[in-house]
C-alpha cells in the first residue's frame, strides 16, 4: 500500500527513466526471446516457415561455416587488436613525457581516424591495397620487390582488415592509456627517481603495473564490439566473404543467411535461412556474453563511485 | 587537470636535466611519433590525392602522388548523382535528430538517477550498468522481423527509436550530474520553488554542458557513420544515408570512374572532421571517460 503511494508520488522520476527501460525491453530483450522461437524454424523469409525443432542448433554445432567464421573473426581481430594495444601503450608513454612539444597535434592526428566512417576507411584501404594499381604494390614494384595480391589472398585480406582496425582504433586506445598514465601519483615517480631508477625501470615497475587494469578492461570491452566485425569485409566483398572466405566473420555470416543486400550475388553465396541466422545470432550473443561477464568484473570496480 | 599539475611539478624538480640544451630522448621521441604521424595521416592524404585526380591519373604508372586539379570536375559528377546529394541531407537531419533526442532523454534520466531520491533507484541504475556491457543487438533477424511487423522497413524509424536513449548515454549523464551539480544547488532551487522540470532545465543542464557536448559528438559520430542497419532497412535510394550512398557510388562508378567515388567519400568525411577539429579539446578530454562504451 505504502509502496504504491511512494510510486505515485515519484511518478515524474519513473517517467523520466522509463524510456530507456521500455526501449531496452522492446528492442533488446524481446528480439532475443523472439530469436529463440525463430531458431526452431526453417524459413527463407519469403514462403512459409517450417518447424524443425533443434535441427538448426545441431546444424550450427556440426557446421563448418560458423566455426570457420568464429575462428576467422578471432584471428583477424587479434591481428588488429594486439598490435594496436602495444602500439598505443608505447605511444602513450612517449606522449606522456613532460616537456614534450606538439602533444595536442599528435593526439589530434592519431584520433582523427576514429571520427572517420568505416565505409570511408574501407574505400581508401581498398584503393591503397588494390592488386594492380594500389599504392602498396606500386611501391613494392618500384623497390623491385615481388608484389602481393592483397585482396585476393586470404591472408592478404586478413592483413588489410587488421590494418583498418589498427588505423581506426589507435587514437582511442592512446587517449585512454594517456588518461591512465596521467592519473598515476607523481610521488611514485619521484621516489623511484630518487632511488636511482632509470626510465625503463620506472616503466616496468610503475607505469605498466598501474596501467594493467586499464589495459585489461579496455581490451575486454573493445573485444565485445571488435568481434562484431562486419562493415570492413562486407564492403570489401560486397556482401560476400572474399576468396577462400578469408574475410568471413560471425556477423557477416549471419547477414548472409539473413539475405542482406549483396549477399546473394557473392561467389560464396548461401541460401537464406532466417532460422539458421537466428541461431548464429544467439551463438554470437553467448560468445560475447562470456567476454562481457569477464569484463564486468573490472567494470564494477570502475563504475561504482 | 592531473596532467597539468604533473608536468608542472616535474618541471620544478628536474632542474638538473633542464640545463642540457638538447635532450636526445626527446628528439628520438619526436622521430618515432612523427613516423607514426605520417603513417596515420597518409590515408587521408591519399584520399585527397585520389579525389583531386582523374581516374586515368590514379590508374597510371607511376601514379600521381600529389593532389591534382580535378576535384571540382569529380565533385560535379558526384552532385549530378541525386542519390548522393539527398543522402547528405538525410544524414544531416537524421544525425541532428538522434543526437537531440539522445541528449534530452539521457540527461533527464541521468539527472534523476544522480539527484532524485525514489524507491528502487539504485537497483534500477544497477540494471542500466548491466545492460551497458550486455552485447545485445547481435541478433539481426528478430530485430529485422520486429521492424517489419511494425511497418518500419523502408523508413527511418529503426534508426531513430531503438537507440533513442542508450545505457551509455544514461550512465554518462549520471556521472556528469554527480560530479558537476552539488546537492546544495538542487536544494536551493527547491527552496526557491523550482519544480522538477524547471530544476532540470535551468539548473542542471547548464552545469553539465561539457558532458552534453561530448555525448553529443559521440552520438553524432555513431549515427553519421552507422552502416549495418541503414543498409538493411533503407531500401529506397531517396532514403539512403551517406555510408550507404558511398557504397552505392562505389558499386556504380567503382569500375568506371574511381575518382568520383573518392570525391564523394572525401566530401562525406569532411563535416565530421571539421566538427571534431572545432571541438577537439572537449572530445579528447572526454574520451577516457567513454572507455566503458567499448
Amino acid at each position: 500500500m505504502t509502496e504504491t503511494a511512494a510510486v505515485r508520488r515519484h511518478w515524474r522520476e519513473y517517467l523520466s527513466i522509463s524510456p530507456f527501460f521500455v526501449l531496452f525491453a522492446a528492442f533488446s530483450i524481446v528480439p532475443l526471446i523472439y530469436a529463440l522461437y525463430l531458431s526452431t524454424q526453417q524459413w527463407d523469409g519469403i514462403g512459409d516457415s517450417k518447424f524443425v525443432g533443434l535441427a538448426q542448433w545441431q546444424r550450427l554445432v556440426a557446421s563448418n561455416d560458423f566455426w570457420y567464421a568464429t575462428g576467422n573473426t578471432f584471428l583477424i581481430f587479434a591481428m588488429g587488436q594486439i598490435p594496436v594495444i602495444i602500439g598505443a601503450l608505447i605511444a602513450a608513454v612517449l606522449l606522456s613525457q613532460p616537456r614534450l612539444r606538439a602533444r595536442g597535434l599528435y593526439q589530434t592526428a592519431f584520433f582523427l581516424p576514429q571520427v572517420t566512417s568505416l565505409v570511408v576507411v574501407a574505400v581508401v584501404f581498398q584503393a591503397v591495397f588494390s592488386n594492380r594499381f594500389g599504392l602498396t604494390n606500386v611501391l613494392l614494384q618500384a623497390a623491385k620487390l615481388p608484389t602481393f595480391q592483397w585482396l585476393t589472398d586470404p591472408w592478404g585480406i586478413r592483413i588489410v582488415i587488421a590494418a583498418m582496425i589498427i588505423w581506426r582504433g589507435f587514437g582511442y586506445f592512446l587517449l585512454i592509456f594517456m588518461a591512465g598514465i596521467s592519473a598515476i601519483d607523481t610521488g611514485l615517480y619521484e621516489a623511484a627517481r630518487l632511488d636511482g631508477a632509470g626510465p625503463v625501470r620506472i616503466l616496468g615497475s610503475i607505469t605498466l603495473p598501474v596501467l594493467r587494469p586499464t589495459v585489461i578492461f579496455v581490451a575486454l570491452t573493445g573485444t565485445i564490439s571488435g568481434l562484431q566485425l562486419f562493415t570492413e569485409p562486407q564492403l570489401l566483398f560486397g556482401g560476400g566473404s572474399g576468396p577462400d572466405r578469408g574475410g568471413l566473420t560471425m556477423m557477416l555470416l549471419q547477414y548472409q543467411y539473413l539475405g542482406g543486400p549483396g549477399a546473394a550475388t557473392a561467389q560464396t553465396a548461401v541460401t537464406p535461412d532466417l532460422g539458421y541466422a537466428s541461431v548464429i545470432g544467439w551463438a554470437v550473443f553467448i560468445i560475447l556474453l562470456a567476454i562481457a561477464a569477464l569484463s564486468f568484473r573490472f567494470t564494477r570496480r570502475g563504475l561504482e563511485d | 587537470m592531473t596532467s597539468i599539475t604533473r608536468t608542472g611539478s616535474a618541471r620544478g624538480t628536474s632542474t638538473r636535466t633542464r640545463r642540457r640544451p638538447i635532450r636526445p630522448n626527446l628528439v628520438a621521441t619526436h622521430v618515432v611519433l612523427a613516423i607514426g604521424l605520417v603513417l596515420f595521416a597518409f590515408p587521408f592524404y591519399w584520399l585527397v590525392v585520389m579525389a583531386t585526380s582523374s581516374t586515368s591519373d590514379i590508374f597510371s604508372f607511376p601514379p600521381r602522388l600529389i593532389p591534382g586539379p580535378e576535384f571540382f570536375n569529380n565533385f560535379g559528377q558526384v552532385l549530378a548523382n541525386t542519390t548522393f546529394v539527398q543522402a547528405f541531407f538525410n544524414s544531416i537531419w537524421l544525425t541532428a535528430l538522434t543526437a537531440t533526442i539522445q541528449l534530452f532523454l539521457a540527461s533527464l534520466a541521468g539527472y534523476v538517477f544522480a539527484k532524485r531520491r525514489f524507491p528502487g533507484r539504485d537497483r534500477l541504475f544497477g540494471l542500466v550498468l548491466v545492460t551497458l556491457v550486455l552485447p545485445t543487438g547481435v541478433a539481426l533477424v528478430p530485430s529485422y522481423q520486429i521492424y517489419a511487423g511494425l511497418g518500419w522497413l523502408n523508413s527511418f524509424w529503426p534508426l531513430i527509436i531503438p537507440s533513442a536513449v542508450s545505457a551509455f548515454g544514461v550512465f554518462w549523464m549520471r556521472q556528469a550530474a554527480v560530479s558537476a551539480v552539488p546537492d546544495e544547488v538542487i536544494d536551493a532551487a527547491a527552496i526557491d520553488g523550482a519544480g522538477f522540470l524547471r530544476t532540470y532545465w535551468t539548473v542542471v543542464l547548464p552545469m553539465i554542458r561539457p558532458s552534453l557536448v561530448a555525448l553529443g559528438i559521440f552520438q553524432i559520430m555513431w549515427t553519421w557513420n552507422d552502416y549495418l542497419w541503414p543498409l538493411l532497412v533503407l531500401g529506397n535510394p531517396a532514403q539512403y544515408t551517406l555510408p550507404i550512398a558511398i557504397q552505392q557510388l562505389k558499386g556504380n562508378y567503382g569500375n568506371v570512374d574511381y575518382s568520383v567515388v573518392m570525391a564523394g567519400t572525401l566530401v562525406a568525411t569532411l563535416p565530421l572532421i571539421a566538427l571534431f577539429l572545432a571541438l577537439r579539446r572537449t572530445v579528447l578530454d572526454n574520451v577516457a571517460g567513454s572507455a566503458v562504451k567499448g
